[in-house]
C-alpha cells in the first residue's frame, strides 16, 4: 500500500509539472497532436491526383486528340498542351509539369498504313513518387488504345470479333497487388510517418522529463516525493508518459481505421499491447540515452540522431532487404521497425495474432534491454546524489 | 566593437562550446555519411518470389527461367499450390507470386486467351515496383516473342510484325535519375535539409545557452537600432561563412564522393543556395528568442524535419496539399530553398526557371531580416 501512495505522490507531482512547465505540455501534449493533424492534412488522397503533364502534340489528329484525351480522363494526371519541345521541357524544369508526352509527326497516318509510330514520355524521374505515379497511369493509357487499334484493324481484316479479342495480347497478366490494393499511400507512407513521430515525442517528453530534473538540479525533490525509493520515484516519473502516450497511439490506430480507411484487423487486442510495448520500449531508449550521457544538451543530441534517423532505417520508404549489413542491424535495433511491422501484419496482412510474435517479441527486447541497463545506471545516479553533480557541471 | 570583431566572436562562440560545435560542425560530418549509407545500394535487385507451375510445360519452365534470369526478382521458393504461395508471403519469406495455370502451354501456341497470374506485395512500393515490373516484363516479353513469331509465320516481315504487335508503342525515358536510385532521389534533399535544420537547431541552441547564462549582449552590439542592426548582419555574415564551407563539401565534394550528377552551372548553385541559407540564418536569428535553455531548441525542431520534407514538393507532390497548407508551407525557407535549388543542381535547371523560388526566398530573407533585427532591438534593450 504504501508504494502505491509514493508512486502516486510522484505521479501527481507529474502532472503539476504539465501544467506548469510549457516545453512539457509543448512535447507530450501539443506537438504530437498538431504534427498529425498536419500529416493528415497533407494526406487527404490517398494517391496523389491530377499531376500536371505537358503534351506536345505534333500530329494534330482524331487520334492524337483521343490520346490526349483518355489521359487526361485518368484520374492521376492533368494534362496540358505546350508549343514545342522547348516549352515542354521548361516545364518540366521549373515544376509546372512531372512529364513531357511527346507525339509525333504523322502519327495517325503512320497508324493507319501498318506503321508503328512512336511516342516518347519524358519523366522527371529525379521527383520519384509522382514519376512512378505518371508513368503507370500512361503507360496503361497507351496499352488500351493499342488495343483499340490492333483490335480495329483485325475487325478490318475481316477476323471474327471474338478472335480478335482474344488476339490482342498473347498472353495476358492478371496482375493482382497483395495488402495494399489500390496502392493507398496513406496505408503506407501515413501509416508510418505517424507512428514515427511519435516515437520522436515519446523520446523527446521522457528525456526532458527526467533529464531536465537533473539538470534542474531537482533530483532531491523528486526523489523525496516517493519518500526516498528511488525505484518507485523513477516508476512513478515514466508510468503517467506510458499511459498517456499508449492512449495517445490507440486513438492513433483508431483513427487509421476509421478516417483512413486501413483495414481492420480481426482483432485489436494484439495491435493494442504491440503498441503498449512501443510506447515502453520508445521510453526505455530514452532513458538509456539518459543515463548513459553526461549532460542534458548531449543526450537530446544522441536522442534526435537515433529517433530523427529512425524512419529512413526502418526502411519504410528504401527497404531494409536492400540496404548494407550496418544498416540493417541499426534497423532492428529501432522500435519504429517493429512498430511498422506489426501495423503491416495485423493490420495489412491480417495475421493471427500468433503471426506477431516475433514483433512483439523483438519490441519487448528493445524495451527490456535498454530499460533494465538504463535503470541500473539511473538507480546508481540517483541514488548517489545526482543533484550536486547536476548543479556543478551545469554551469557552462 | 567592429563589425569583423563581432563575426570572428559569434565564430569562436560557436566553435568554442562542445555542445554548439558538436551540432554545427560535428552533426553536419556525421550526417554527410550517416543518411547516404543505407541508400548506398540505390535500387533494390533479386526480390524474392515465389513459383506455383501448374503447366509443367517446356513454355512454363522458358518464363520461370526467364523471370529468374533478370536482376529484379530472383525464383527462391516453387511451391506445387498458391495456398503455400500466398502463406510464404504472409510469413515474409518472398514478396511476390508467379502463377502458371494448366494448359498454359497449349492456350498459348494456339494463339487462344493465355493467362498467368502474378501477385506483388505492396507494404512497400519500392519493392512492388521491382516485382511487379520484374514479373510483367518477363511475361510481355515472353508473349510478344510468341506473337511475332505467329505474325511471321502469317507472312508479315519482320517490322511489320512488330507494328501489328504493338501498333501505338510508348517509349518511357526517365530523365534526370535515369536508374531510379532512391539515393539519387533522396540524398541531395536531405543534405539540404540538413543544413536548414542544423542551423535552426544551432542558432537556437547558441541563444539558449546565453539566455540561460543570463547574458543579454548575444543580442546587442551597441544601443539603438544600429547595434541590432549590426548584430544581426555580423551573425548572418559568421554562419553564411560557416555553412558555405558546410554546403560546398555537400554539394561540391561529397556529391562527386557518392556519383551524383551535378547539372546545374556552379555560379546559379552559389546563387541559390546562399540565398537559401540567408533566408535560414535570418529565419533562426528571429526563432533565436523563443529559446530559453540551451536545450529547448532542440526539442522544439527535432519533429520539423519531417513536414519540412514532405512540404518542399520533392518526395509528396504539392498539388495533393490542401491550398492553405501550400501557402503556409512558404514561410520554411526549406520550400523554396530545396525546391529551388535541387532543380538546379540535380535538373539543370536555369534561374530562370525556379524565378518563383528566388522570389519567394528574396521576399523571406526581407521579412526575416526585419523580424530578426526587431527581435533583436527588443531584446538588446531590455
Amino acid at each position: 500500500m504504501d508504494a502505491v501512495k509514493r508512486v502516486s505522490k510522484v505521479m501527481v507531482r507529474e502532472w503539476h509539472a504539465l501544467v506548469s512547465d510549457r516545453l512539457f505540455r509543448l512535447l507530450a501534449v501539443v506537438f504530437p497532436l498538431a504534427v498529425v493533424a498536419l500529416f493528415t492534412a497533407m494526406f487527404q488522397q490517398g494517391s496523389p491526383e491530377n499531376l500536371p503533364v505537358a503534351v506536345c502534340d505534333m500530329d494534330r489528329t482524331a487520334l492524337s486528340r483521343s490520346i490526349i484525351r483518355m489521359a487526361d480522363a485518368s484520374s492521376s494526371m492533368a494534362l496540358f498542351s505546350v508549343e514545342d519541345l522547348g516549352e515542354g521541357r521548361r516545364a518540366v524544369l521549373s515544376g509546372r509539369a512531372y512529364g513531357l508526352l511527346v507525339l509525333p509527326e504523322r502519327m495517325e497516318r503512320e497508324v493507319l498504313a501498318g506503321g508503328a509510330p512512336a511516342s516518347r514520355f519524358y519523366i522527371n524521374n529525379q521527383i520519384m513518387l509522382p514519376a512512378g505515379v505518371i508513368k503507370r497511369a500512361m503507360l496503361k493509357v497507351f496499352s488500351g488504345v493499342s488495343a483499340g487499334v490492333k483490335l480495329k484493324v483485325n475487325l478490318a481484316k475481316g477476323m471474327p470479333e471474338a478472335r480478335a479479342r482474344e488476339r490482342l495480347a498473347g498472353i495476358q497478366v492478371a496482375s493482382r497487388i497483395l495488402y495494399n490494393p489500390n496502392l493507398d499511400y496513406r496505408w503506407y507512407l501515413y501509416a508510418s510517418i505517424c507512428p514515427f513521430l511519435m516515437k520522436v515525442f515519446i523520446m523527446c517528453a521522457t528525456v526532458w522529463s527526467v533529464g531536465g530534473e537533473m539538470k534542474g538540479g531537482t533530483v532531491h525533490e523528486w526523489v523525496s516525493a516517493a519518500e526516498g525509493r528511488v525505484h518507485l520515484a523513477l516508476f512513478g516519473k515514466l508510468l503517467p508518459l506510458t499511459i498517456w502516450f499508449t492512449l495517445v497511439c490507440w486513438a492513433m490506430l483508431a483513427f487509421f481505421f476509421g478516417a483512413m480507411e486501413l483495414p481492420r484487423p480481426h482483432g485489436v487486442v494484439t495491435l493494442m499491447g504491440g503498441t503498449f510495448l512501443f510506447v515502453a520500449a520508445c521510453q526505455a531508449a530514452a532513458l538509456f540515452l539518459v543515463a548513459y550521457t553526461g549532460e542534458l544538451a548531449k543526450a537530446v543530441s544522441m536522442m534526435s540522431l537515433y529517433a530523427g534517423s529512425a524512419f529512413v532505417f526502418a526502411g519504410v520508404t528504401f527497404p531494409a532487404a536492400a540496404m548494407p549489413l550496418a544498416a540493417r542491424i541499426w534497423h532492428v535495433t529501432l522500435p519504429l521497425t517493429h512498430m511498422v511491422r506489426l501495423i503491416n501484419e495485423q493490420a495489412l496482412k491480417g495475421l493471427p495474432p500468433e503471426g506477431s510474435l516475433g514483433t512483439l517479441g523483438a519490441l519487448a527486447s528493445i524495451g527490456l534491454v535498454c530499460g533494465c541497463f538504463a535503470w541500473v545506471r539511473l538507480f546508481r545516479r540517483l541514488s548517489a546524489g545526482e543533484s550536486v553533480r547536476a548543479a556543478s557541471g551545469d554551469s557552462v | 566593437m567592429s563589425w569583423f570583431r563581432l563575426i570572428a566572436e559569434e565564430l569562436t562562440l560557436v566553435l568554442g562550446d562542445s555542445a554548439t560545435r558538436l551540432l554545427l560542425l560535428g552533426s553536419v560530418v556525421l550526417y554527410a555519411f550517416f543518411y547516404p549509407y543505407p541508400y548506398s545500394p540505390e535500387v533494390q535487385t533479386h526480390v524474392p518470389v515465389a513459383v506455383v507451375d501448374l503447366d509443367h510445360s517446356s513454355l512454363s519452365r522458358q518464363l520461370i527461367r526467364m523471370a529468374g534470369a533478370g536482376d529484379r526478382v530472383r525464383v527462391a521458393r516453387r511451391t506445387a499450390t498458391l495456398a503455400e504461395a500466398k502463406a510464404l508471403c504472409k510469413a515474409g519469406e518472398v514478396q511476390g507470386i508467379l502463377l502458371v495455370p494448366e494448359g498454359f502451354q497449349g492456350k498459348a501456341l494456339k494463339g487462344t486467351k493465355a493467362e498467368v497470374a502474378v501477385w506483388s506485395e505492396a507494404l512497400s512500393f519500392f519493392t512492388y515496383r521491382q516485382v511487379a515490373t520484374g514479373l510483367l516484363t518477363v511475361a510481355r516479353t515472353l508473349s510478344a516473342g510468341i506473337e511475332i513469331k505467329r505474325l511471321r509465320a502469317a507472312g508479315l516481315g519482320e517490322e511489320a510484325a512488330f507494328a501489328a504487335m504493338d501498333p501505338l508503342p510508348l517509349q518511357i525515358v526517365q530523365v534526370f535519375n535515369p536508374a531510379g536510385g532512391y539515393g539519387t532521389y533522396v540524398v541531395p534533399l536531405v543534405f539540404a535539409l540538413i543544413l536548414q535544420q542544423t542551423l535552426l537547431m544551432g542558432v537556437g541552441m547558441v541563444a539558449g545557452a546565453r539566455a540561460e547564462a543570463g547574458d543579454s549582449s548575444w543580442f546587442s552590439a551597441g544601443p539603438g537600432l544600429f547595434g541590432a542592426v549590426s548584430m544581426v548582419t555580423a551573425k548572418l555574415a559568421a554562419y553564411l561563412l560557416l555553412y558555405s564551407i558546410h554546403a560546398l563539401a555537400y554539394f561540391g565534394v561529397l556529391h562527386r564522393f557518392y556519383d551524383f550528377v551535378e547539372r546545374g552551372a556552379v555560379f546559379e548553385m552559389a546563387l541559390m543556395m546562399a540565398l537559401f541559407l540567408t533566408a535560414v540564418i535570418l529565419f533562426a536569428l528571429t526563432l533565436s528568442v523563443l529559446f530559453p535553455h540551451r536545450e529547448t531548441s532542440l526539442f522544439v525542431l527535432i519533429g520539423t524535419s519531417m513536414p519540412a520534407i514532405f512540404l518542399s514538393g520533392i518526395s509528396w507532390p504539392v498539388e495533393a496539399l490542401p491550398s492553405w497548407l501550400r501557402a503556409v508551407s512558404f514561410l520554411i525557407p526549406s520550400t523554396a530553398g530545396i525546391d529551388g535549388f535541387l532543380r538546379i543542381s540535380t535538373m539543370g535547371a536555369g534561374l530562370g526557371d525556379v524565378a518563383g523560388d528566388v522570389k519567394v526566398l528574396v521576399g523571406l530573407a526581407l521579412v526575416y531580416f526585419i523580424t530578426a533585427t526587431w527581435v533583436f532591438y527588443k531584446k538588446g534593450r531590455a
